[in-house]
């Protein structure tokens, strides 16, 4: 273990001694040993929420800019959220104007869409980097039909899960096959990369520093599976946490996605757990890809957010549009109770060190308007968030809101009126804030000031 | 090209040795005044960009002078103002030039290049060279592979991460297990019965039965709107993953067809949600109540699978509507064993047939399902017949069959120094004591591991510009076969006999050609080319196209590829793809396209009259509806798909921040898309690319979101009736077409254009890459050949597997 044991493996000691309804029992690693473990600092989480189509954003958007905000209709839900949310108007991802339902590919990039445009990493895994040397696992990627948020350097989509159960295990039971088992399968693992990193650099060496294309990219993805496998081995000797039986019952089952409000609670619960015992420190989760986004049975809505997106100016779909997303901002209210109720290792609250986003790559999806996302940032007041404004960034760049003028909102929800408030900033400054030692991203121009 | 389809296509063709660009004079007219040496706005100089578009320096900066122009931003309305031809002229020169750039880089082969693997190619392979059933496609197993319009095969598209490391570990490691279990694994039979299904055992129904004196068996009534178990995990007992494989699957069933309604269909597959679920098996059960028919198949399934029961139609008993309904039938106190006695059993239960016995809806009455399996049929015995080394082998004949091993599964000659490092982890695992086949199957893995499998490498590090005998063997293999080279096809390499003088090449493509495996070419690369991956991406809206369900889907997907086999097979024209008098339809089809309905389920081949209004790829179900949204159909993104699928150009991208198209206000009259498109495209810079693109689609406005033919556009808001859709045009080159019959006559006048363009996608398809202006003359070749042969596919197919190219790195 010697090879991993560095400055990044150092683990909170009180981590192992509070138990808090459920808890990691550490044993005393090697790696916590340190001349510095007092000063390690506290952990910093990000967890991003999607949703598809855009909103009826007629009854979504908030009209006042700053401090003295009054929640729209559909937002509602998160007024007692008030302190710690920013409702945040006017971004946009350049590269995804008039890209229509691509939008979501780039919600967490920043990327190009084009035939030839490759995607490129998503700020989460960007996160992941910089966390994952202190977690058993390096992300978590939820998605109800399997198409996750996140996306490697190469622009490749991770794939996402979707029960419950399956995300259940996959974080906390521990495989049957038992620790040596366990190691030496990866013992083996580790020297079947070996063998191919051997036979490669063989060719390598003979190709000199000519363009390697291909190679190069496929000796750094069996290097990163090889430090991977090598960490995953060191955890072997980590228990998984044990999980309060309350815990468990309320997240170790599998809800069917017709049980829409439901679903949504196990997923953030798993979320909120799987924050509580550190397995991880970045989470995803989409909880529709932009063709099939959940109808609510519970309240009579049997069409998809796509169907009900495309409402044609018809007053009863656009009537459930809304309800619809009202019902998905109250299920995020939810998820930001728990995290203020649950609480960290050090006995604060998890919504503390918890950034979550809320939005869609989508504004008005009748049109596919791409324009002034819906976007709700909230928690974190730890990592140095402010909250309890709403952070306007078409302010001064228009004439004002215009809700009556439908015609008039639908555009500012497909050409940004502040070409300069582009999305990535805020993936930009959410990355900064995780300690990632970066000055850009996406295609940012510049921080946003959130506190 | 005497005659030109539209000029903007022909535009694209821009020579390349030209000594100034053909936008030159327009930048100098309306850009360089502002963005040049004089002044220097927004830190432009347009004159001082890079023209070398293959290095792409200044790409992103020609994008956006495209983007800018397009969007009618630029030149500023205080300047001089140019036409709407001069717009196209100039965007659709630096477009094409950028994509000319992007398609260089793209398609760049560094000395030594790697193509990766699709999944599919993986599933084939590890089938072929190990006998192995191994799905891919599971959560959890393989990734998505990404798509270049539609190609999934594309090498620069095809990377690699981590995630794909590890699955290629995985895999490896499941194959192997197939393949050399560690017990061998008995096939095994379970039978359960409608009483077992669906009754509990089905001993208290008996009971009432009894006391009715009813003769007659249970059944098991399945109605469409509710999933019911086919194969649960538990069914075998002790079930892993080590019992996937094929399975042959035996249904006695009978169907419910009510009067005028559609034919029963059965879907077992995964559960999706209580009324639906994946699409592994599709049966339409016509035999009636009183004669079921066991219906017989086999199916490859990973276990442990948990699959149900599904009958879909498009009148379902959900939730919504007869939730009462649905809970009363599914209850095990509903009783069912024949029509006749419905009434006598269930009193009181919701209605499920009339009074003359008629089904109300389409329903299937099952009498009992067999599973067996997994079955292994000789042949895949045979392949690892000699793989695995005696218990007690020497190193040297370990070193011997490791090399035989990577021979077939790198499909080139493997020397020993290759192998060293996997004889290395060989020997490291026996040192920890593990036994000869423990460590061998390590060896084993990093084979299959190695980038030599998982991709398909060509070159070396010297720079040459021919495949050798080996490389082409694997090219030919994944067109055609989408798998690895059969030992005849290697013996041929080794041999020398492809890149040789002679008739080698030609004889192997021949015997290739007429292999079954040929199949797996008409099963890829019709959908590949014509982008099916798209139909139902957005399902459409039930309240708008009752008639859609799942069933329809797959047909209309499945309709494609059958036309294709039978195109090939009889070794047609290509003049069939765009029109022909008939398709391969099944009865669900026929039903949809308004045909007679054919006795026998399945899919055959059946005729269209004049007053059908269809006939080939265009007019097909599938093809009008994969361009639409789910609520309806979209003419500009029908444009864009046949100028890519048909002339294999792509028009330029629209600017992005295009005013959307407004919902229908309620006071005004109502407007068809077409309308609404017309009003938006009097703007010139719109009109500039839209009147190319627009026509090829508003062509097809007879039919609507899901491909069914139509008169009037159905608009829900606004005054008046449904407007009358309009499917005339005119070609940019001035010719006019009514409809859209009249438009596939233009398209066959324009035979030679859609020949070019056919095989481009099958030479990107072979060469796994994007086909760039360097490749005109090989590609030319293969043109002039394929009109010796009177355009015929197979004969095609064969010009580009026996072509240059095709040996051309």
């Amino acid at each position: 273990m010697s090879n991993i044991q560095t400055q990044s493996w150092l683990i909170d000691r009180r981590h192992a001694l509070r138990g808090l309804g459920s808890f990691i029992a550490l044993p005393l690693l090697d790696c916590m040993n340190s001349a510095r473990a007092s000063e390690v600092p506290k952990p910093k989480r990000s967890v991003f929420i999607y949703i598809p189509n855009g909103v009826n954003t007629l009854d979504y958007q908030i009209t006042t800019p700053g401090d003295d905000y009054t929640f729209s209709k559909s937002l509602s839900p998160l007024e007692k959220h008030r302190s710690i949310v920013t409702p945040i108007s006017g971004l946009h991802h350049p590269g995804g104007l008039g890209h229509h339902h691509n939008c979501q590919k780039i919600w967490l990039t920043g990327g190009k869409l084009g035939p030839t445009d490759r995607n490129t990493i998503s700020v989460d895994q960007k996160m992941a980097e910089v966390t994952s040397p202190q977690t058993r696992f390096h992300s978590l990627e939820i998605a109800n039909k399997g198409e996750s948020l996140a996306w490697t350097p190469d622009g490749i989509r991770l794939p996402g899960t979707s029960r419950s159960s399956e995300i259940f295990a996959y974080l906390f039971e521990e495989p049957k096959s038992g620790t040596a088992a366990q190691r030496r399968a990866l013992r083996r693992k580790g020297s079947v990369l070996d063998s191919n990193l051997e036979e490669v650099r063989k060719l390598e060496k003979k190709m000199g520093a000519e363009d390697k294309g291909r190679l190069a990219q496929y000796l750094n993805a069996v290097r990163e599976t090889e430090i991977r496998t090598q960490r995953a081995d060191a955890w072997l000797d980590v228990p998984r946490p044990s999980i309060a039986e309350a815990d468990r019952k309320r997240t170790n089952r599998d809800v069917p996605q017709t049980q829409a409000g439901d679903y949504f609670r196990a997923m953030y619960d798993l979320i909120v757990l799987a924050f509580q015992t550190d397995a991880t420190r970045v989470a995803t989760f989409s909880s529709g890809v932009e063709g099939q986004g959940l109808p609510i049975p519970e309240l009579g809505i049997s069409q998809s957010r796509h169907e009900l997106s495309h409402h044609n100016g018809d007053p009863g779909h656009m009537e459930k549009l809304t309800q619809s997303d009202t019902f998905a901002v109250e299920q995020f209210s939810y998820f930001l109770s728990r995290l203020a109720e649950t609480k960290d290792l050090d006995g604060r609250p998890l919504i503390e060190t918890t950034m979550a986003l809320f939005g869609s790559g989508m504004a008005y999806g009748h049109s596919h308007g791409n324009a002034n996302l819906p976007t709700v940032l909230a928690g974190g007041a730890g990592l140095g968030l402010k909250h309890g404004r709403h952070f306007d960034l078409n302010e001064g760049h228009f004439d004002g809101y215009k809700l009556d003028d439908p015609g008039h909102h639908y555009r500012l929800c497909g050409r940004p009126a502040n070409t300069e408030a582009h999305m990535s900033n805020l993936l930009l400054t959410m990355a900064q804030k995780m300690g990632v030692e970066t000055d850009h991203f996406g295609d940012s121009n510049r921080e946003l000031d959130l506190g | 090209m005497t005659r030109l389809c539209l000029t903007l296509l022909a535009s694209l063709v821009v020579a390349l040795s030209s000594a100034e660009e053909p936008f030159e004079p327009f930048l100098e007219k309306h850009c360089v005044g502002c963005h040049g040496a004089d002044k220097e706005k927004g830190d432009l100089r347009i004159d001082a960009l890079s023209r070398d578009f293959k290095l792409g320096i200044d790409g992103h900066l020609w994008g956006e002078i495209v983007e800018r122009i397009n969007s009618g931003e630029m030149p500023p309305e205080e300047e001089e103002q140019p036409s709407e031809n001069e717009i196209a002229e100039v965007i659709a020169h630096l477009d094409a030039r950028i994509r000319e750039g992007r398609a260089a880089r793209m398609a760049a082969r560094p000395s030594v290049a790697h193509y990766r693997l699709s999944r599919k190619e993986y599933q084939n392979t590890v089938y072929d060279l190990l006998g192995v059933r191994y799905d891919p496609t599971k959560p959890g197993e393989l990734n998505e592979d990404p798509r270049w319009h539609g190609f999934e095969r594309i090498g620069s598209e095809l990377s690699l991460a981590p995630s794909h490391v590890e699955r290629y570990y995985r895999a490896a490691e499941t194959v192997l297990t197939r393949a050399f279990p560690e017990k061998p694994v008995e096939p095994r039979t379970i039978r359960k019965t409608a009483a077992e299904l669906r009754y509990q055992g089905g001993e208290k129904q008996q009971v009432y039965l009894d006391r009715f004196g009813i003769t007659r068996p249970l059944r098991a009534l399945m109605f469409p709107g509710r999933v019911q178990p086919a194969l649960q995990p538990h069914w075998f007992g002790q079930t892993g993953p080590e019992h996937s494989g094929l399975y042959r699957v035996k249904i006695k069933a009978s169907g419910i067809r009510p009067p005028g309604g559609q034919p029963a269909h059965l879907r077992i597959g995964r559960k999706t949600d209580e009324q639906s679920n994946d699409g592994l098996i599709e049966l339409d059960i016509l035999a009636p109540e009183n004669e079921p028919e066991i219906y017989e198949f086999e199916v490859f399934l990973e276990m442990p699978a948990d699959l149900h029961f599904n009958v879909v139609a498009t009148d379902i008993i959900d939730r919504q509507k007869g939730g009462h309904y649905r809970n009363a039938l599914s209850k095990a106190h509903y009783v069912f064993t024949h029509t006749s006695e419905t009434r006598l059993l269930n009193p009181t239960a919701p209605k499920m047939f009339d009074e003359e016995g008629n089904g109300i809806f389409s329903s299937v009455l099952l009498d009992w399902i067999e599973w067996e399996g997994p079955i292994e049929s000789k042949a895949e015995q045979a392949t690892r017949v000699g793989l695995r080394p005696g218990d007690e082998a020497t190193p040297e004949e370990i070193a011997g069959h490791l090399q035989r091993f990577a021979e077939l599964t790198w499909r080139r000659p493997v020397s020993k120094d290759e192998l060293t490092p996997f004889l290395q982890s060989y020997e490291s695992e026996r040192s920890v004591g593990e036994g000869v086949f423990t460590a061998y199957q390590v060896a084993l893995l990093g084979v299959l591991t190695s980038r030599n499998f998982t991709y398909l490498v060509e070159g070396d590090v010297v720079p040459r510009d021919q495949l050798t005998d080996w490389e082409l063997a694997t090219r030919l293999s994944y067109l055609l076969w989408s798998s690895m080279p059969d030992k005849a096809l290697l013996d041929a390499a080794r041999e020398g006999k492809l890149t040789g003088e002679g008739d080698g090449l030609t004889a192997q493509v021949d015997r290739m050609l007429a292999d079954p495996k040929i199949n797996r070419f008409i099963d890829d690369f019709p959908g590949q080319w014509l982008q099916l991956h798209r139909l139902g991406m957005f399902p459409p809206d039930r309240k708008l196209y009752p008639s859609y369900d799942v069933w329809l889907e797959a047909s209309m997907r499945e309709e494609v590829g059958h036309y294709f086999r039978e195109v090939f097979a009889n070794n047609l024209s290509l003049d069939s793809f765009i029109h022909s008098d008939w398709t391969v339809a099944n009865p669900r089809l026929c039903d949809f396209y308004g045909l007679p309905e054919p006795k026998n389920s399945g899919f055959q081949r059946v005729s269209f009259r004049p007053q059908d209004k269809r006939g080939g790829l265009l007019t097909m179900g599938g093809i009008l509806g994969l361009t639409s949204d789910g609520t309806r159909h979209r003419p500009v993104h029908r444009g864009v798909w046949v100028s890519e699928a048909i002339f294999g150009k792509t028009p330029p991208p629209p600017p992005a921040n295009v005013d959307p198209i407004e919902p229908n206000p309620p006071e005004s009259p109502k407007a068809t898309i077409r309308q609404k498109i017309e009003a938006h495209a009097e703007n010139a810079n719109c009109a500039a690319c839209h009147r190319n693109i627009d026509p090829l689609g508003l062509a097809f406005d007879q039919f609507d979101a899901i491909g069914q033919w139509r008169t009037h556009e159905r608009v829900d808001e606004g005054k008046g009736s449904d407007p009358p859709v309009n499917p005339s045009g005119t070609l940019p080159d001035g010719r006019a077409f009514a409809d859209a019959k009249e438009f596939k006559e233009l398209l066959l006048e324009d035979r030679d254009l859609f020949l070019k363009a056919f095989i481009e996608h099958l030479c990107t398809y072979a060469l796994r890459r994007v086909i760039t202006v360097d490749d005109e003359e090989d590609i030319e070749a293969i043109v002039d050949e394929s009109k010796k042969q009177a355009y015929r596919l197979k004969d095609i197919v064969r010009a580009v597997a026996t072509s240059n190219i095709i040996q051309r790195r």
